[in-house]
């Protein structure tokens, strides 16, 4: 699977402040890519920089193989649709005169403007003022303008920010839905962890700037495989016991902690300690989501 | 350039930009006419050149207020929605420099002919002597409408740097009082504020004698050199603003 973005050490500073440093950024094509951070993690000036409306101090970036400049950067973009922070629009207009809007700078028919109405369902809101839509509304407007022209590249910057639990819920769907129906790839940012274990195959976990995790989410998943804590009335001399069966254990406080292991083998290895030392605890403990990413990011997480 | 010039009056819909241009354009008018009733024939025979010496007093006034309000209301709508970032991404920044301002300048040259039509219409309604002076009306369309649309570029450089519009709104009003003001000193002052334009390319004298009470306009040489000037300034405020604008981060 080729990447659709790539970045190489890419940079951005404000005065002394490296907002986004050395970021390899890699967005596999056709998936759903969360990209995770706590708030001021540098997410929304990164995706500002793969639209060209922020200049990176250093470092590139390619987007459909293609080396991004200035030269390029429009005709690159008519394949792009994005929604960057707070949806944009006329507020005086009303939606179907703002997608309209749209349609002409991308060159799009705009018999397009019914079709993407209909994904985002504001199909029977269109004649009104965008200056009286709900929140939620603007949102989807800001959705439906980035879907106009049927782009192979979403570009969405915490969509669901402003929405009511049941607008999440469905943004959270459509979104997700989106590579299979229209074979798009999907760039999606969002402080909710919650959020991108919902909708992304793949993550990029970023803190002050900086990558801290990029993978397929099922490798972070993984880091939160289940062990078994045990405490004995010796540890040191449980710990023995069990390198002499081949087990290799963690200290972790006052216990020991046990790698995944069968039942039956665990079950051996435990009678084993409480026959020769004396077993008062057995615990199983499994580190969510949430410790890995606070353990990555250093940041307490939003839920 | 033709389609994003037309987006720009598509996105003004509804927001009654003209309406604001002509209630400014009504006032002045009502002004300018005001004693117009009552002119004697002495007045009557020196109409035209009376009209094209009150009308750019007038102008010094109201238009750098009228250019604010247009670049104002033209640009605000960008910053209000957050438009810019997204149209960032879909047509190049100084092409919506270059629609944004020649929407507002044909505005701005509406307003120009519009004036001129009042003048036209009120003259022969009130019987100036001789016919309209085509020539002096044509030299103050261009140099009325040079002036307006160098201010008006101005403005919209501000109005387009500056996300709060009553700062670029105050150096409109601001400006009106300095091209008011800098015509009762000598015209070279007027030669360095782009407000003072009004005046240096004025092209009507007055004479009042103190011991008749009579007052007679007459045609003066055009300052060429002045209007070059202007062209000038039009030049790098466009290229600067241009820049400006370009560079700026969403």
């Amino acid at each position: 699977m080729s990447d659709v973005i790539t970045t190489t050490g890419l940079c951005k500073q404000y005065g002394k402040f490296l907002r986004v440093k050395d970021l390899d950024l890699n967005v596999p094509e056709g998936v759903v890519y969360g990209f995770l951070g706590p708030n001021g993690a540098g997410k929304t000036t990164t995706m500002k920089m793969l639209l060209g409306i922020a200049r990176p101090t250093a470092g590139t970036i390619s987007v459909f193989g293609q080396q991004f400049n200035s030269k390029n950067r429009l005709s690159i973009l008519k394949h792009v649709g994005s929604l960057i922070e707070s949806p944009s629009y006329y507020g005086h207009l009303s939606g179907e005169e703002n997608l309209r809007i749209i349609c002409v700078l991308k060159g799009v028919p705009a018999s397009d403007i019914n079709r993407v109405l209909q994904i985002v369902r504001l199909e029977n809101q269109q004649d009104k003022k965008v200056s009286q839509y709900s929140m939620g509304m603007k949102q989807r407007l800001g959705l439906a303008c980035a879907l106009l022209g049927d782009p192979k590249l979403l570009i969405l910057d915490e969509p669901t920010n402003g929405l009511d639990p049941a607008g999440m819920q469905e943004m959270r769907e459509l979104i997700r839905s989106l590579p299979q129906r229209y074979g798009m790839t999907v760039m999606v940012s969002s402080h909710l962890l919650s959020e991108i274990d919902q909708i992304a195959a793949n993550v990029g976990i970023i803190s002050q700037g900086e990558f801290v995790f990029q993978d397929r989410l099922v490798s972070l998943h993984e880091k939160s495989r289940p062990s078994i804590a045990v405490r004995t009335l010796n540890n040191q001399a449980a710990e023995k016991i069990l390198d002499e069966q081949g087990v290799s254990c963690q200290r972790q406080d006052d216990y020991l902690l046990l790698p995944k292991l069968s039942d039956n083998e665990l079950a051996g290895h435990i009678s084993r300690l409480a026959g020769n030392i004396g077993v008062v605890r057995i615990e199983e403990r499994r580190k969510s989501l949430e410790i890995i990413f606070l353990e990555l990011t250093g940041t307490a997480v939003s839920l | 350039m033709i389609k994003s010039l037309a987006l720009e009056f598509w996105k003004i819909r509804r927001r009654k930009v003209w309406a604001i241009v002509a209630a400014l354009l009504f006032v002045q008018v009502l002004w300018s006419l005001w004693g117009v009733e009552t002119m004697d024939a002495h007045e009557l025979s020196q109409g035209w050149v009376y009209f094209l010496y009150q009308f750019p007093i007038l102008n010094a006034i109201m238009m750098p207020v009228i250019a604010a309000v247009v670049a104002s209301r033209l640009c605000d709508i960008e910053h209000k929605g957050q438009m810019l970032k997204l149209l960032n991404t879909l047509m190049p920044a100084g092409r919506l420099f270059a629609a944004k301002f020649l929407c507002g300048a044909l505005y701005m040259l509406a307003v120009a002919l519009l004036q001129i039509m009042v003048m036209v219409i009120a003259g022969l309604a009130f019987g100036f002597e001789g016919s309209p002076p085509l020539d002096k009306l044509l030299y103050y369309l261009l140099f009325t409408t040079t002036v307006n649309i160098t201010i008006l570029l101005l403005q919209q450089v501000l109005s387009f740097l500056i996300i709060n519009q009553m700062i670029p709104l105050a150096v409109g009003a601001i400006g009106s009082f300095v091209g008011l003001f800098i015509l009762y000193f000598p015209q070279n002052l007027g030669r360095f504020i782009l407000w003072g334009y009004y005046g240096v390319l004025m092209f009507v004298g007055m004479d009042w004698d103190r011991a008749t009470r009579i007052t007679n306009f007459h045609y003066v040489p055009v300052d060429w050199s002045g209007f070059g000037v202007l062209a000038v300034a039009f030049c790098i405020i466009y290229i600067l603003g241009r820049a400006l604008f370009i560079r700026k981060e969403m």
